[in-house]
């Protein structure tokens, strides 16, 4: 990416998350060990993490969780991002499904064997799941060591809560205690977990019963506030109409995955601001109509009432309001919680719909009883 | 972002795991304490709640009696059903061992330990057993640490640190018994076990597994006095390009109440606050800031 590119990437990056920004560089920079990171959803976490573990910012690797069903193919996507991040080319080989034939490969295959880690158990995804992973970690120290040894190595694996949330609970609790176990074993290697607020990785760092109890800190990385973004973009160094920045912060509810679409899409030509920042906005809601209905369409999978219950907050609704038992409220808002489609800003707070995208969705495809209870609601109020 | 040439913080003031020799705080107590009963051929339990240093007390005192020659087998006892991962790590941790031979020669015992489970029938894998298989090879796993005492006619320490998870074992049970039956008054292994379920362990010792017939039980205090923390603190600051003047640390201890975590936690906040804003000695400011997030930290923690 060429420099000017770089740059504008990184303002937009931290733009609205400056002090998030500190905290995270502050957290990798003094070697804390194990972090927990509990992100809201579309806080733009993932953009922030990927840009501190960048160049100039120690050896860092991030893993993307969501890519993995279990214990074993988190092994793999570590000991695939390892392999891609210490010697990027023996990619080739590692990704194949033959034996190391030039002799880098050689000597990394033999290199590792020495350290007891099972190559072709790791490579290709066979045996047991949390020996694999104890071997996918022993993997990146003994790479680290051999390559850099001078920059003790971290890595992040981004959204493990989705994922742990999606397995059974002794499972998520065996996958915690070996990544404790883990951490303890190899001190150099410092750990940053990403879960979500109130997710089973903050949890049980909290809960005296769980293996992981006090075993790391966390840091929450909050999504911006709308204003946030008109505050720091001139610190930013981001150029832009104010009108234009704010009214696509309010559109996407500060969300930066949306902000910035809704100001490229926008077409602002120096007139009124915030009819452009709408233009933009009905553009981005046209190219991901198709997505956007489908993941209308999957709610149904989710829980029953999942798309009740997204349709009672797309108006403002409260969960609780809508016909349906209260114990299904809470299931339904558990799961929905749990893959990110809905959370709770503050703790404690108002539930709402994480995706500004879904949330308009909803309002043009509600049932028609949510409708007129929103109508008989305004009237009262 | 930090000085580049000054150890980080997280080095400085660890939390959330075992701490190195170097950085151990006020347990020189415990530590003699339990490395005395260890050598008087007394079987251990360290007992406390979670959080308060038991395992940097045991990984100090296998340190030392390392360097007086002694063998140690650790063991990190997992959360599973079975004991199936426990006696695979210990064949494990028993393998890598080595012994210091003549003409500055080492002998590795994966080889010895390997041939002694073939002869009894007992795959290295132990977790593709049945359990019926399971439980008939259990005995002998559990006795490798005494065939490596006799075998390099050395002092074997056998370390099973949370040992309270066996408890949950389908087969815990036969797990301690046979723990009991192979180390209670064992001329040249000592077990030390260390444990932070206190109902569990209180279940334990008494019937009907008895495991108070095998181990003499330490309780490890969960506070350090404040005089014990005033040098290393201001050492530790000052090993971090930081200032701590007698205010600022005792607001910190005083935050702590002599518990290690909470302790370490605000000294560690106060740093970090420190280091953010680039200062060399540390203000009521960073200590304020420190202190207000290490209570943020807790209370994430449950406390």
């Amino acid at each position: 990416m060429p420099d000017h590119r770089a740059q504008e990437h990184l303002a937009r990056t931290i733009c609205g998350r400056l002090s998030e920004w500190e905290q995270l560089n502050l957290t990798l920079g003094q070697r804390l060990g194990l972090t927990v990171i509990a992100a809201a959803p579309l806080s733009g976490t993932t953009g922030l993490l990927q840009a501190a573990l960048g160049p100039g910012y120690g050896d860092g690797m991030l893993v993307d969780a969501r890519r993995c069903a279990d214990a074993l193919d988190l092994a793999m996507a570590i000991a695939d991002q390892a392999v891609a991040s210490y010697c990027p080319e023996e990619v080739r080989w590692w990704q194949s499904a033959g034996p190391p034939q030039d002799q880098a490969s050689l000597r990394l295959a033999r290199s590792l064997s020495a350290q007891s880690i099972d190559l072709d158990g790791v490579r290709l995804g066979e045996g047991r799941r949390l020996e694999r992973l104890d071997e996918a970690f022993a993997l990146i120290v003994a790479l680290a060591n051999e390559v850099r040894a001078d920059r003790p190595p971290t890595l992040v694996i981004d959204h493990l809560g989705t994922m742990l949330a999606t397995v059974r609970e002794h499972a998520s609790r065996e996958l915690l205690d070996q990544l404790r176990t883990i951490r303890q074993r190899h001190t150099t290697l410092d750990l940053v977990l990403v879960d979500y607020p109130a997710g089973p990785i903050v949890h049980a760092l909290g809960d005296p019963d769980h293996p992981l109890y006090r075993a790391g800190q966390t840091l929450n990385i909050a999504r911006a506030h709308p204003a946030q973004f008109l505050e720091e973009a001139g610190g930013a160094g981001i150029k832009l109409p104010r009108g234009l920045l704010g009214a696509a912060a309010e559109l996407a509810a500060g969300a930066p995955a949306l902000v910035w679409p809704i100001v490229d899409l926008s077409d602002a030509d120096g007139g009124d601001d915030t009819p452009a920042a709408a233009r933009g906005w009905q553009r981005l809601r046209d190219l991901n109509a198709a997505s956007v209905s489908a993941q209308w369409d999957l709610l149904r999978r989710v829980h029953p009432s999942a798309q009740t219950l997204v349709s009672a907050m797309a108006f403002g609704l409260a969960p609780y309001s809508t016909p349906v038992a209260d114990k299904s409220i809470t299931d339904g808002l558990n799961r929905l919680r749990d893959v990110g489609i809905v959370w709770q800003p503050e703790d404690g707070s108002k539930w709402a719909i994480a995706d500004q995208l879904l949330a308009a969705y909803a309002r043009d495809h509600a049932p028609a009883w949510i409708a007129r209870r929103t109508a008989q609601a305004r009237a009262r109020s | 972002m930090a000085s580049a040439h000054l150890p980080p913080i997280g080095l400085l003031f660890p939390l959330g795991g075992p701490v190195p020799s170097d950085l151990i705080i006020g347990r020189d107590g415990e530590i003699d304490a339990v490395l005395h009963q260890l050598r008087e051929g007394i079987s251990t339990l360290l007992a406390g709640p979670r959080r308060i240093g038991k395992t940097t007390v045991c990984n100090e005192v296998c340190r030392r009696l390392t360097e007086q020659g002694a063998m140690i087998v650790k063991v990190e006892v997992p959360e599973r059903a079975t004991s199936a991962d426990l006696l695979h790590q210990l064949v494990d941790a028993c393998s890598s061992l080595h012994v210091p031979r003549a003409h500055d020669t080492v002998e590795v015992l994966r080889p010895v330990v390997e041939r002694l489970l073939a002869d009894a029938g007992i795959p290295l894998d132990l977790r593709a057993l049945t359990p019926k298989r399971r439980a008939e090879s259990m005995r002998t796993v559990l006795s490798l640490p005494s065939f490596i005492a006799r075998r390099c006619d050395r002092p074997v320490l056998f370390f099973l640190d949370e040992l309270q998870r066996v408890a949950g074992y389908e087969d815990g049970g036969a797990v301690l018994t046979d723990l009991m039956d192979l180390y209670a008054g064992h001329e040249k292994v000592v077990v030390l076990v260390d444990g932070s379920d206190e109902r569990t362990f209180a279940d334990l010792l008494g019937p009907p597994i008895h495991f108070g017939k095998l181990v003499d039980r330490i309780p490890l205090p969960t506070t350090i006095p404040d005089r014990v923390w005033r040098q290393p603190l201001t050492e530790r600051f000052a090993a971090a390009g930081l200032r701590l003047d007698e205010r600022q640390r005792e607001a910190i201890i005083a935050f702590g109440a002599g518990r290690p975590y909470d302790t370490i936690a605000a000294a560690r906040h106060t740093a970090l606050t420190a280091r953010r804003l680039g200062s060399t000695a540390i203000t009521d400011f960073d200590v304020q800031m420190g202190l207000d997030a290490a209570r943020r930290h807790l209370e994430d923690d449950g406390a």
